[in-house]
Protein backbone atom coordinates (compact mmCIF):
# COMPACT_ATOMS: atom_id res chain seq x y z
CA UNK A 1 0.00 0.00 0.00
CA UNK A 2 2.32 2.69 -1.17
CA UNK A 3 -0.38 4.91 -2.64
CA UNK A 4 -3.41 5.92 -0.67
CA UNK A 5 -6.64 4.61 -2.13
CA UNK A 6 -9.20 7.30 -2.93
CA UNK A 7 -11.60 8.08 -0.13
CA UNK A 8 -9.88 6.03 2.55
CA UNK A 9 -10.72 7.06 6.12
CA UNK A 10 -8.16 9.49 7.51
CA UNK A 11 -8.29 9.57 11.31
CA UNK A 12 -8.77 12.97 12.89
CA UNK A 13 -10.62 14.84 15.58
CA UNK A 14 -12.14 17.83 13.81
CA UNK A 15 -15.67 19.19 13.83
CA UNK A 16 -16.43 17.24 10.65
CA UNK A 17 -14.97 14.01 12.05
CA UNK A 18 -17.07 14.30 15.21
CA UNK A 19 -20.28 15.07 13.36
CA UNK A 20 -22.91 12.32 13.59
CA UNK A 21 -22.53 10.00 10.61
CA UNK A 22 -26.29 10.05 9.93
CA UNK A 23 -26.13 13.82 9.55
CA UNK A 24 -23.09 13.55 7.29
CA UNK A 25 -24.74 11.03 5.00
CA UNK A 26 -28.05 12.92 4.91
CA UNK A 27 -26.03 16.10 4.40
CA UNK A 28 -24.31 14.54 1.40
CA UNK A 29 -27.68 13.68 -0.18
CA UNK A 30 -29.03 17.19 0.40
CA UNK A 31 -25.80 18.78 -0.83
CA UNK A 32 -25.96 16.63 -3.96
CA UNK A 33 -29.55 17.75 -4.54
CA UNK A 34 -28.46 21.36 -4.08
CA UNK A 35 -25.58 20.90 -6.53
CA UNK A 36 -27.94 19.48 -9.14
CA UNK A 37 -30.24 22.48 -8.73
CA UNK A 38 -27.57 25.07 -9.36
CA UNK A 39 -27.72 26.88 -12.65
CA UNK A 40 -26.10 30.23 -12.06
CA UNK A 41 -22.60 31.54 -11.47
CA UNK A 42 -23.68 32.84 -8.07
CA UNK A 43 -25.07 29.41 -7.20
CA UNK A 44 -21.83 27.69 -8.16
CA UNK A 45 -19.82 30.22 -6.16
CA UNK A 46 -21.89 29.46 -3.09
CA UNK A 47 -21.44 25.70 -3.52
CA UNK A 48 -17.70 26.06 -4.09
CA UNK A 49 -17.36 28.23 -0.98
CA UNK A 50 -19.43 25.74 1.01
CA UNK A 51 -17.35 22.72 -0.05
CA UNK A 52 -14.12 24.65 0.49
CA UNK A 53 -15.33 25.54 3.99
CA UNK A 54 -15.99 21.87 4.78
CA UNK A 55 -12.55 20.85 3.48
CA UNK A 56 -10.90 23.47 5.70
CA UNK A 57 -13.00 22.40 8.71
CA UNK A 58 -12.22 18.72 8.19
CA UNK A 59 -8.46 19.29 8.28
CA UNK A 60 -8.00 17.21 5.12
CA UNK A 61 -5.26 18.46 2.85
CA UNK A 62 -6.29 19.88 -0.52
CA UNK A 63 -4.23 17.17 -2.17
CA UNK A 64 -6.23 14.42 -0.50
CA UNK A 65 -9.54 16.15 -1.16
CA UNK A 66 -8.73 16.52 -4.85
CA UNK A 67 -7.43 12.95 -4.99
CA UNK A 68 -10.78 11.77 -6.29
CA UNK A 69 -10.53 14.12 -9.26
CA UNK A 70 -7.07 13.25 -10.56
CA UNK A 71 -8.00 9.81 -11.83
CA UNK A 72 -11.14 11.12 -13.53
CA UNK A 73 -9.54 13.97 -15.46
CA UNK A 74 -9.77 12.05 -18.72
CA UNK A 75 -13.42 11.29 -18.04
CA UNK A 76 -14.10 14.98 -17.48
CA UNK A 77 -12.39 15.90 -20.72
CA UNK A 78 -14.47 13.34 -22.62
CA UNK A 79 -17.72 14.59 -21.05
CA UNK A 80 -16.78 18.12 -22.02
CA UNK A 81 -15.94 17.20 -25.60
CA UNK A 82 -19.02 15.01 -26.09
CA UNK A 83 -21.30 17.79 -24.93
CA UNK A 84 -19.55 20.44 -26.95
CA UNK A 85 -19.73 18.44 -30.17
CA UNK A 86 -23.07 16.69 -29.88
CA UNK A 87 -25.30 18.61 -27.47
CA UNK A 88 -27.08 21.04 -29.70
CA UNK A 89 -27.60 21.29 -33.44
CA UNK A 90 -28.70 24.90 -32.96
CA UNK A 91 -26.32 27.76 -33.74
CA UNK A 92 -23.23 25.56 -34.28
CA UNK A 93 -19.81 27.09 -34.84
CA UNK A 94 -19.59 24.87 -37.87
CA UNK A 95 -21.18 21.66 -39.00
CA UNK A 96 -19.19 18.63 -40.14
CA UNK A 97 -20.59 15.11 -40.59
CA UNK A 98 -22.29 14.42 -37.20
CA UNK A 99 -20.36 17.08 -35.30
CA UNK A 100 -22.12 20.28 -34.36
CA UNK A 101 -19.97 22.07 -31.81
CA UNK A 102 -21.73 24.99 -30.16
CA UNK A 103 -21.36 27.45 -27.31
CA UNK A 104 -24.49 26.02 -25.75
CA UNK A 105 -22.96 22.53 -25.74
CA UNK A 106 -19.70 23.81 -24.28
CA UNK A 107 -21.53 25.60 -21.46
CA UNK A 108 -23.65 22.53 -20.78
CA UNK A 109 -20.51 20.38 -20.68
CA UNK A 110 -18.84 22.74 -18.25
CA UNK A 111 -21.90 22.61 -16.05
CA UNK A 112 -21.93 18.80 -15.92
CA UNK A 113 -18.23 18.68 -15.14
CA UNK A 114 -18.64 21.27 -12.37
CA UNK A 115 -21.48 19.33 -10.81
CA UNK A 116 -19.62 16.03 -10.94
CA UNK A 117 -16.56 17.72 -9.51
CA UNK A 118 -18.51 19.09 -6.54
CA UNK A 119 -20.41 15.85 -5.84
CA UNK A 120 -17.20 13.79 -6.02
CA UNK A 121 -15.36 16.06 -3.61
CA UNK A 122 -18.30 16.12 -1.23
CA UNK A 123 -18.50 12.32 -1.13
CA UNK A 124 -14.73 12.09 -0.83
CA UNK A 125 -14.92 14.27 2.28
CA UNK A 126 -17.61 12.03 3.73
CA UNK A 127 -15.59 8.83 3.34
CA UNK A 128 -12.34 10.50 4.41
CA UNK A 129 -13.83 11.67 7.71
CA UNK A 130 -16.17 8.78 8.51
CA UNK A 131 -15.18 5.20 9.25
CA UNK A 132 -16.86 2.63 6.99
CA UNK A 133 -18.66 1.21 10.03
CA UNK A 134 -20.14 4.59 10.89
CA UNK A 135 -21.28 5.04 7.31
CA UNK A 136 -23.00 1.66 7.41
CA UNK A 137 -24.76 2.52 10.65
CA UNK A 138 -25.90 5.78 9.11
CA UNK A 139 -27.20 3.98 6.04
CA UNK A 140 -28.95 1.47 8.27
CA UNK A 141 -30.74 4.16 10.20
CA UNK A 142 -31.64 6.10 7.06
CA UNK A 143 -33.24 3.07 5.37
CA UNK A 144 -34.98 1.87 8.53
CA UNK A 145 -38.30 3.62 7.73
CA UNK A 146 -38.60 1.40 4.65
CA UNK A 147 -39.21 -1.63 6.85
CA UNK A 148 -42.84 -0.55 6.99
CA UNK A 149 -42.92 -1.17 3.24
CA UNK A 150 -41.76 -4.73 3.80
CA UNK A 151 -38.09 -4.13 3.04
CA UNK A 152 -35.84 -6.40 5.17
CA UNK A 153 -33.80 -3.44 6.37
CA UNK A 154 -32.14 -5.35 9.20
CA UNK A 155 -30.79 -7.94 6.81
CA UNK A 156 -29.71 -5.34 4.28
CA UNK A 157 -27.82 -3.55 7.04
CA UNK A 158 -26.20 -6.79 8.20
CA UNK A 159 -25.10 -7.66 4.65
CA UNK A 160 -23.73 -4.16 4.14
CA UNK A 161 -21.78 -4.10 7.36
CA UNK A 162 -20.30 -7.56 6.79
CA UNK A 163 -19.36 -6.65 3.23
CA UNK A 164 -17.68 -3.46 4.34
CA UNK A 165 -15.86 -5.13 7.21
CA UNK A 166 -14.40 -7.70 4.86
CA UNK A 167 -12.97 -5.27 2.33
CA UNK A 168 -9.65 -4.77 4.16
CA UNK A 169 -9.36 -8.48 4.97
CA UNK A 170 -9.93 -9.53 1.39
CA UNK A 171 -7.65 -6.87 -0.03
CA UNK A 172 -4.88 -7.96 2.32
CA UNK A 173 -5.43 -11.54 1.28
CA UNK A 174 -5.39 -10.61 -2.40
CA UNK A 175 -2.07 -8.92 -1.85
CA UNK A 176 -0.68 -11.96 -0.04
CA UNK A 177 -1.83 -14.31 -2.80
CA UNK A 178 -0.40 -12.07 -5.51
CA UNK A 179 2.94 -12.08 -3.73
CA UNK A 180 3.07 -15.84 -3.18
CA UNK A 181 2.26 -16.49 -6.82
CA UNK A 182 4.84 -13.95 -7.98
CA UNK A 183 7.46 -15.47 -5.70
CA UNK A 184 7.00 -18.82 -7.41
CA UNK A 185 7.26 -17.43 -10.89
CA UNK A 186 3.82 -16.11 -11.90
CA UNK A 187 4.07 -13.09 -14.17
CA UNK A 188 1.63 -10.30 -13.39
CA UNK A 189 3.90 -7.59 -14.67
CA UNK A 190 4.00 -9.03 -18.18
CA UNK A 191 2.88 -6.75 -20.99
CA UNK A 192 1.63 -9.57 -23.21
CA UNK A 193 -2.16 -9.81 -23.13
CA UNK A 194 -2.14 -13.61 -23.29
CA UNK A 195 0.16 -13.85 -20.26
CA UNK A 196 -1.92 -11.28 -18.40
CA UNK A 197 -5.06 -13.33 -19.00
CA UNK A 198 -3.33 -16.55 -17.93
CA UNK A 199 -2.28 -14.85 -14.72
CA UNK A 200 -5.89 -14.32 -13.63
CA UNK A 201 -6.66 -17.92 -12.71
CA UNK A 202 -3.96 -18.36 -10.02
CA UNK A 203 -5.37 -15.22 -8.39
CA UNK A 204 -9.09 -15.77 -8.73
CA UNK A 205 -9.27 -19.39 -7.54
CA UNK A 206 -7.49 -18.82 -4.20
CA UNK A 207 -9.36 -15.56 -3.55
CA UNK A 208 -12.75 -17.18 -4.10
CA UNK A 209 -11.79 -20.17 -2.00
CA UNK A 210 -10.70 -18.03 0.88
CA UNK A 211 -13.77 -15.78 0.59
CA UNK A 212 -16.10 -18.79 0.71
CA UNK A 213 -14.18 -20.28 3.60
CA UNK A 214 -14.38 -17.02 5.50
CA UNK A 215 -18.09 -16.70 4.78
CA UNK A 216 -18.60 -20.23 6.04
CA UNK A 217 -16.58 -19.63 9.21
CA UNK A 218 -18.41 -16.37 9.83
CA UNK A 219 -21.85 -17.94 9.47
CA UNK A 220 -20.92 -20.67 11.93
CA UNK A 221 -19.54 -18.08 14.35
CA UNK A 222 -22.70 -15.97 14.03
CA UNK A 223 -24.98 -18.94 14.63
CA UNK A 224 -22.86 -20.03 17.57
CA UNK A 225 -23.52 -16.64 19.11
CA UNK A 226 -27.25 -16.98 18.61
CA UNK A 227 -27.93 -15.14 15.37
CA UNK A 228 -31.35 -16.18 14.08
CA UNK A 229 -31.90 -13.75 11.24
CA UNK A 230 -31.97 -10.00 11.47
CA UNK A 231 -35.65 -9.72 12.34
CA UNK A 232 -36.37 -8.32 15.76
CA UNK A 233 -32.76 -7.53 16.50
CA UNK A 234 -32.30 -4.60 18.79
CA UNK A 235 -29.52 -2.09 18.43
CA UNK A 236 -26.90 -0.99 20.81
CA UNK A 237 -28.19 2.42 21.72
CA UNK A 238 -26.39 5.00 19.65
CA UNK A 239 -25.58 8.50 20.69
CA UNK A 240 -28.48 10.93 20.28
CA UNK A 241 -28.02 13.85 17.91
CA UNK A 242 -26.07 16.70 19.47
CA UNK A 243 -26.76 20.39 19.07
CA UNK A 244 -23.90 20.82 16.57
CA UNK A 245 -25.30 17.96 14.46
CA UNK A 246 -28.64 19.70 14.16
CA UNK A 247 -26.85 22.98 13.51
CA UNK A 248 -24.87 21.44 10.67
CA UNK A 249 -28.01 19.93 9.20
CA UNK A 250 -29.65 23.35 9.45
CA UNK A 251 -26.79 24.96 7.53
CA UNK A 252 -27.01 22.35 4.78
CA UNK A 253 -30.79 22.76 4.53
CA UNK A 254 -30.32 26.52 4.34
CA UNK A 255 -27.85 26.15 1.45
CA UNK A 256 -30.22 23.84 -0.37
CA UNK A 257 -33.11 26.25 0.18
CA UNK A 258 -30.96 29.09 -1.09
CA UNK A 259 -30.27 27.16 -4.29
CA UNK A 260 -33.97 26.46 -4.76
CA UNK A 261 -34.75 30.16 -4.37
CA UNK A 262 -31.91 31.10 -6.74
CA UNK A 263 -33.08 28.67 -9.35
CA UNK A 264 -36.74 29.51 -9.39
CA UNK A 265 -36.52 33.26 -9.01
CA UNK A 266 -35.26 35.84 -11.40
CA UNK A 267 -33.26 37.52 -8.65
CA UNK A 268 -30.02 36.35 -10.15
CA UNK A 269 -30.88 37.17 -13.69
CA UNK A 270 -27.76 39.21 -14.53
CA UNK A 271 -25.49 36.33 -13.57
CA UNK A 272 -27.42 33.52 -15.14
CA UNK A 273 -25.07 31.42 -17.19
CA UNK A 274 -27.81 29.73 -19.19
CA UNK A 275 -29.62 31.50 -21.97
CA UNK B 1 28.68 -12.86 -2.25
CA UNK B 2 25.13 -14.30 -2.67
CA UNK B 3 23.02 -11.80 -0.76
CA UNK B 4 24.16 -8.47 0.57
CA UNK B 5 21.98 -5.78 2.12
CA UNK B 6 23.43 -2.30 2.31
CA UNK B 7 21.75 0.23 4.59
CA UNK B 8 18.28 -0.91 3.59
CA UNK B 9 15.39 1.24 4.80
CA UNK B 10 11.72 0.89 4.03
CA UNK B 11 8.77 3.14 4.73
CA UNK B 12 5.14 2.21 4.06
CA UNK B 13 2.90 4.86 2.45
CA UNK B 14 5.51 7.64 2.59
CA UNK B 15 4.21 11.19 2.68
CA UNK B 16 0.75 10.26 3.96
CA UNK B 17 -0.82 10.10 7.41
CA UNK B 18 -0.32 6.34 7.31
CA UNK B 19 3.45 6.64 6.95
CA UNK B 20 5.11 3.83 8.90
CA UNK B 21 8.82 3.20 9.09
CA UNK B 22 9.30 -0.55 8.82
CA UNK B 23 13.06 -0.86 8.40
CA UNK B 24 15.96 1.44 9.16
CA UNK B 25 19.43 1.00 7.72
CA UNK B 26 19.62 -2.75 7.92
CA UNK B 27 22.89 -4.20 6.62
CA UNK B 28 24.07 -7.79 6.60
CA UNK B 29 25.21 -10.41 4.16
CA UNK B 30 24.49 -14.07 3.64
CA UNK B 31 27.10 -16.52 2.37
CA UNK B 32 26.43 -19.53 0.16
CA UNK B 33 25.27 -22.59 2.06
CA UNK B 34 24.39 -20.82 5.29
CA UNK B 35 21.34 -21.62 7.40
CA UNK B 36 20.17 -18.41 8.98
CA UNK B 37 17.53 -18.03 11.66
CA UNK B 38 15.58 -14.79 11.69
CA UNK B 39 13.86 -13.68 14.87
CA UNK B 40 12.06 -10.66 16.23
CA UNK B 41 8.82 -9.62 17.82
CA UNK B 42 5.68 -9.37 15.70
CA UNK B 43 5.81 -6.16 13.70
CA UNK B 44 9.58 -5.74 13.86
CA UNK B 45 9.91 -5.77 10.07
CA UNK B 46 10.90 -9.39 9.38
CA UNK B 47 8.28 -10.05 6.73
CA UNK B 48 8.96 -6.70 5.08
CA UNK B 49 12.65 -7.52 4.93
CA UNK B 50 12.04 -10.93 3.37
CA UNK B 51 9.77 -9.42 0.72
CA UNK B 52 12.45 -6.87 -0.11
CA UNK B 53 14.99 -9.66 -0.48
CA UNK B 54 12.91 -11.43 -3.12
CA UNK B 55 12.17 -8.19 -4.95
CA UNK B 56 8.44 -8.07 -4.25
CA UNK B 57 8.88 -4.56 -2.87
CA UNK B 58 11.60 -2.01 -3.36
CA UNK B 59 13.55 -0.45 -0.50
CA UNK B 60 12.96 3.25 0.14
CA UNK B 61 16.73 3.66 0.53
CA UNK B 62 19.68 1.31 0.32
CA UNK B 63 20.65 -1.55 -1.94
CA UNK B 64 20.07 -5.28 -2.05
CA UNK B 65 22.67 -7.22 -4.02
CA UNK B 66 22.18 -10.82 -5.11
CA UNK B 67 25.33 -12.35 -6.57
CA UNK B 68 26.83 -8.89 -6.66
CA UNK B 69 24.06 -7.25 -8.68
CA UNK B 70 21.52 -4.73 -7.42
CA UNK B 71 18.12 -6.44 -7.77
CA UNK B 72 16.39 -3.07 -8.09
CA UNK B 73 18.93 -1.74 -10.56
CA UNK B 74 18.05 -0.88 -14.14
CA UNK B 75 17.94 -3.81 -16.50
CA UNK B 76 18.05 -6.45 -13.76
CA UNK B 77 16.14 -9.53 -14.82
CA UNK B 78 13.53 -10.32 -12.17
CA UNK B 79 12.91 -13.70 -13.77
CA UNK B 80 16.51 -14.67 -12.95
CA UNK B 81 16.01 -13.55 -9.36
CA UNK B 82 12.87 -15.67 -9.01
CA UNK B 83 14.83 -18.69 -10.23
CA UNK B 84 17.67 -18.09 -7.77
CA UNK B 85 15.64 -17.16 -4.71
CA UNK B 86 12.57 -19.12 -3.64
CA UNK B 87 10.24 -17.78 -1.00
CA UNK B 88 7.80 -19.73 1.15
CA UNK B 89 5.30 -17.35 2.73
CA UNK B 90 3.35 -17.84 5.93
CA UNK B 91 0.53 -20.28 5.24
CA UNK B 92 1.75 -21.00 1.70
CA UNK B 93 -1.23 -23.29 1.10
CA UNK B 94 -3.26 -20.26 -0.02
CA UNK B 95 -1.38 -20.37 -3.31
CA UNK B 96 -2.95 -23.68 -4.45
CA UNK B 97 -5.35 -23.33 -7.37
CA UNK B 98 -4.77 -26.06 -9.95
CA UNK B 99 -6.85 -29.17 -10.51
CA UNK B 100 -4.09 -31.64 -9.66
CA UNK B 101 -1.11 -31.64 -7.36
CA UNK B 102 1.26 -32.22 -10.27
CA UNK B 103 -0.05 -29.23 -12.25
CA UNK B 104 0.04 -26.98 -9.22
CA UNK B 105 3.65 -27.84 -8.41
CA UNK B 106 4.62 -27.29 -12.05
CA UNK B 107 2.94 -23.87 -12.21
CA UNK B 108 5.99 -21.87 -11.21
CA UNK B 109 8.14 -23.55 -13.87
CA UNK B 110 6.02 -22.32 -16.78
CA UNK B 111 8.28 -19.37 -17.41
CA UNK B 112 11.50 -21.05 -16.36
CA UNK B 113 12.60 -22.03 -19.86
CA UNK B 114 13.05 -25.67 -18.87
CA UNK B 115 12.03 -28.44 -21.27
CA UNK B 116 8.91 -30.41 -20.41
CA UNK B 117 10.91 -33.50 -19.41
CA UNK B 118 13.07 -31.38 -17.09
CA UNK B 119 9.93 -29.88 -15.61
CA UNK B 120 8.48 -33.35 -15.03
CA UNK B 121 11.71 -34.43 -13.33
CA UNK B 122 11.78 -31.37 -11.10
CA UNK B 123 8.13 -31.79 -10.14
CA UNK B 124 8.59 -35.44 -9.22
CA UNK B 125 11.73 -34.59 -7.24
CA UNK B 126 9.98 -31.74 -5.39
CA UNK B 127 6.90 -33.78 -4.47
CA UNK B 128 9.06 -36.64 -3.23
CA UNK B 129 11.40 -34.29 -1.38
CA UNK B 130 8.55 -32.87 0.72
CA UNK B 131 7.72 -36.44 1.68
CA UNK B 132 4.66 -37.19 -0.44
CA UNK B 133 4.15 -40.28 -2.60
CA UNK B 134 4.41 -38.98 -6.18
CA UNK B 135 2.36 -41.72 -7.85
CA UNK B 136 -0.41 -41.52 -5.27
CA UNK B 137 -0.75 -37.76 -5.10
CA UNK B 138 0.13 -36.52 -8.60
CA UNK B 139 -3.40 -36.58 -10.02
CA UNK B 140 -5.25 -35.78 -6.81
CA UNK B 141 -6.86 -32.36 -6.34
CA UNK B 142 -4.73 -30.37 -3.90
CA UNK B 143 -7.94 -29.30 -2.14
CA UNK B 144 -8.77 -32.84 -1.12
CA UNK B 145 -5.57 -33.11 0.95
CA UNK B 146 -5.19 -32.48 4.67
CA UNK B 147 -3.84 -29.15 5.94
CA UNK B 148 -0.33 -30.48 6.48
CA UNK B 149 -0.25 -32.13 3.06
CA UNK B 150 -1.51 -28.94 1.40
CA UNK B 151 1.39 -27.08 2.92
CA UNK B 152 3.82 -29.69 1.62
CA UNK B 153 2.40 -29.40 -1.88
CA UNK B 154 2.69 -25.62 -1.68
CA UNK B 155 6.31 -25.88 -0.59
CA UNK B 156 6.99 -28.41 -3.36
CA UNK B 157 5.69 -25.74 -5.76
CA UNK B 158 8.53 -23.50 -4.66
CA UNK B 159 11.21 -26.21 -4.43
CA UNK B 160 10.42 -27.35 -7.97
CA UNK B 161 12.32 -24.37 -9.34
CA UNK B 162 15.37 -25.64 -7.39
CA UNK B 163 16.20 -22.25 -5.92
CA UNK B 164 19.75 -21.72 -4.71
CA UNK B 165 18.47 -19.65 -1.82
CA UNK B 166 15.31 -20.58 0.04
CA UNK B 167 13.57 -17.98 2.21
CA UNK B 168 10.94 -19.26 4.63
CA UNK B 169 8.52 -17.07 6.59
CA UNK B 170 7.23 -18.95 9.66
CA UNK B 171 6.99 -22.24 7.78
CA UNK B 172 6.25 -24.37 10.85
CA UNK B 173 3.45 -22.24 12.32
CA UNK B 174 0.34 -24.35 12.76
CA UNK B 175 1.96 -27.71 11.97
CA UNK B 176 1.65 -30.65 14.34
CA UNK B 177 4.86 -31.82 16.11
CA UNK B 178 5.46 -34.62 13.58
CA UNK B 179 4.94 -32.32 10.62
CA UNK B 180 7.21 -29.75 12.22
CA UNK B 181 10.07 -32.19 12.73
CA UNK B 182 9.66 -33.59 9.22
CA UNK B 183 9.77 -30.08 7.83
CA UNK B 184 12.86 -29.10 9.80
CA UNK B 185 14.58 -32.29 8.64
CA UNK B 186 13.73 -31.29 5.09
CA UNK B 187 15.31 -27.84 5.50
CA UNK B 188 18.43 -29.44 6.98
CA UNK B 189 18.65 -31.88 4.10
CA UNK B 190 18.26 -29.12 1.51
CA UNK B 191 20.91 -27.11 3.32
CA UNK B 192 23.28 -30.08 3.31
CA UNK B 193 22.78 -30.31 -0.45
CA UNK B 194 23.95 -26.71 -0.79
CA UNK B 195 20.77 -24.63 -0.58
CA UNK B 196 21.11 -21.45 1.46
CA UNK B 197 18.27 -21.32 3.99
CA UNK B 198 16.92 -18.20 5.61
CA UNK B 199 14.12 -19.04 8.02
CA UNK B 200 11.96 -16.76 10.12
CA UNK B 201 10.62 -18.46 13.21
CA UNK B 202 9.44 -17.70 16.72
CA UNK B 203 10.46 -21.21 17.64
CA UNK B 204 13.87 -20.81 19.31
CA UNK B 205 14.30 -24.59 19.58
CA UNK B 206 13.92 -25.04 15.85
CA UNK B 207 16.54 -22.37 15.19
CA UNK B 208 18.95 -23.60 17.88
CA UNK B 209 18.84 -27.11 16.44
CA UNK B 210 19.21 -26.10 12.81
CA UNK B 211 20.54 -22.61 12.13
CA UNK B 212 24.20 -21.63 11.88
CA UNK B 213 23.58 -17.98 12.49
CA UNK B 214 20.86 -15.94 14.15
CA UNK B 215 19.76 -12.45 13.15
CA UNK B 216 17.36 -10.53 15.37
CA UNK B 217 15.44 -7.43 14.30
CA UNK B 218 13.99 -4.99 16.77
CA UNK B 219 11.67 -2.15 15.70
CA UNK B 220 13.05 -2.18 12.17
CA UNK B 221 16.71 -2.19 13.15
CA UNK B 222 19.26 -4.96 13.16
CA UNK B 223 19.69 -5.78 16.85
CA UNK B 224 21.85 -8.90 16.74
CA UNK B 225 23.76 -10.89 14.13
CA UNK B 226 25.88 -13.70 15.59
CA UNK B 227 26.51 -17.37 15.13
CA UNK B 228 23.90 -19.44 16.85
CA UNK B 229 25.98 -20.40 19.92
CA UNK B 230 27.01 -16.85 20.70
CA UNK B 231 23.49 -15.58 20.10
CA UNK B 232 21.73 -17.94 22.51
CA UNK B 233 24.55 -17.73 25.06
CA UNK B 234 23.48 -14.19 25.86
CA UNK B 235 20.14 -15.02 27.50
CA UNK B 236 19.66 -11.54 28.95
CA UNK B 237 20.11 -9.84 25.59
CA UNK B 238 17.89 -12.29 23.71
CA UNK B 239 15.12 -11.84 26.23
CA UNK B 240 15.49 -8.07 26.13
CA UNK B 241 14.89 -8.25 22.39
CA UNK B 242 11.57 -9.96 23.04
CA UNK B 243 12.48 -13.37 21.62
CA UNK B 244 13.21 -16.54 23.58
CA UNK B 245 16.17 -18.87 23.89
CA UNK B 246 15.91 -22.62 23.34
CA UNK B 247 14.51 -24.89 26.05
CA UNK B 248 17.89 -26.65 26.36
CA UNK B 249 19.52 -23.30 27.12
CA UNK B 250 16.84 -22.48 29.71
CA UNK B 251 17.35 -25.81 31.48
CA UNK B 252 21.14 -25.50 31.38
CA UNK B 253 20.78 -22.05 32.87
CA UNK B 254 18.59 -23.33 35.68
CA UNK B 255 21.07 -26.13 36.42
CA UNK B 256 23.95 -23.72 36.67
CA UNK B 257 21.88 -21.46 38.92
CA UNK B 258 21.33 -24.48 41.20
CA UNK B 259 25.08 -24.90 41.47
CA UNK B 260 25.65 -27.56 38.82
CA UNK B 261 28.36 -27.10 36.26
CA UNK B 262 26.68 -26.38 32.92
CA UNK B 263 28.62 -24.94 30.01
CA UNK B 264 27.13 -21.64 28.78
CA UNK B 265 27.18 -22.84 25.18
CA UNK B 266 24.60 -25.60 25.65
CA UNK B 267 21.76 -24.69 23.30
CA UNK B 268 20.65 -28.01 21.81
CA UNK B 269 18.91 -30.99 23.29
CA UNK B 270 21.74 -33.32 22.24
CA UNK B 271 24.21 -31.19 24.19
CA UNK B 272 22.02 -31.03 27.25
CA UNK B 273 21.23 -34.74 27.42
CA UNK B 274 24.65 -35.99 28.65
CA UNK B 275 24.70 -33.29 31.31
CA UNK B 276 21.23 -34.28 32.52
CA UNK B 277 22.15 -37.96 32.57
CA UNK B 278 25.41 -37.47 34.40
CA UNK B 279 23.77 -35.17 36.93
CA UNK B 280 21.01 -37.71 37.53
CA UNK B 281 23.49 -40.60 37.81
CA UNK B 282 25.50 -38.63 40.31
CA UNK B 283 22.41 -39.01 42.47
CA UNK B 284 22.18 -35.33 43.06
CA UNK B 285 18.82 -34.77 41.36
Amino acid sequence: MNRLPIGIYIPGDTFIHRLDSRIKLLGLFITTAAILLVNSILGYSIMFAFILGIILLSGISMKTALNAINKLLLFFVIVLLMNTFFYSPEKPWFSFWIFTPSTLGLLYGIEIVLRLFLVLIASNILTSTTTPMETTHALESLISPFRYLGLPTGQIAMILSIAIQFIPTLSEETDAIRKTQMARGARFDSKKISEKAAAVLPMVVPIFLSAFKRADDLSVAMEARGYRGAKGRTQKKGTPLQRQDLGALGVIFFICLLQIVLRFSNLTHPWRSRF
Amino acid sequence: MPIELKQVSFTYAPGTVFETIALQEVSFSVEDGEYIGFMGKTGCGKSTLLQLMVGLMQPTRGQILVDGRDINGRGYNRGELRKKVGMVFQYPEIQLFETTVEKDVAFGLKHSGLSSSEIADNVRWAIETVGLDFEKTRSVSPFSLSGGEKRRVAIAGILAAKPKILILDEPIAGLDPMGRDAFLDLTRKLNADGTTIIMVSHNADALAENAHRVIVLEAGRLALDRNVKDAFKDVALIEKLGVGVSQARVIANLLSKCGFHAEPDIIRYAELQPLLLSTAKGGRL
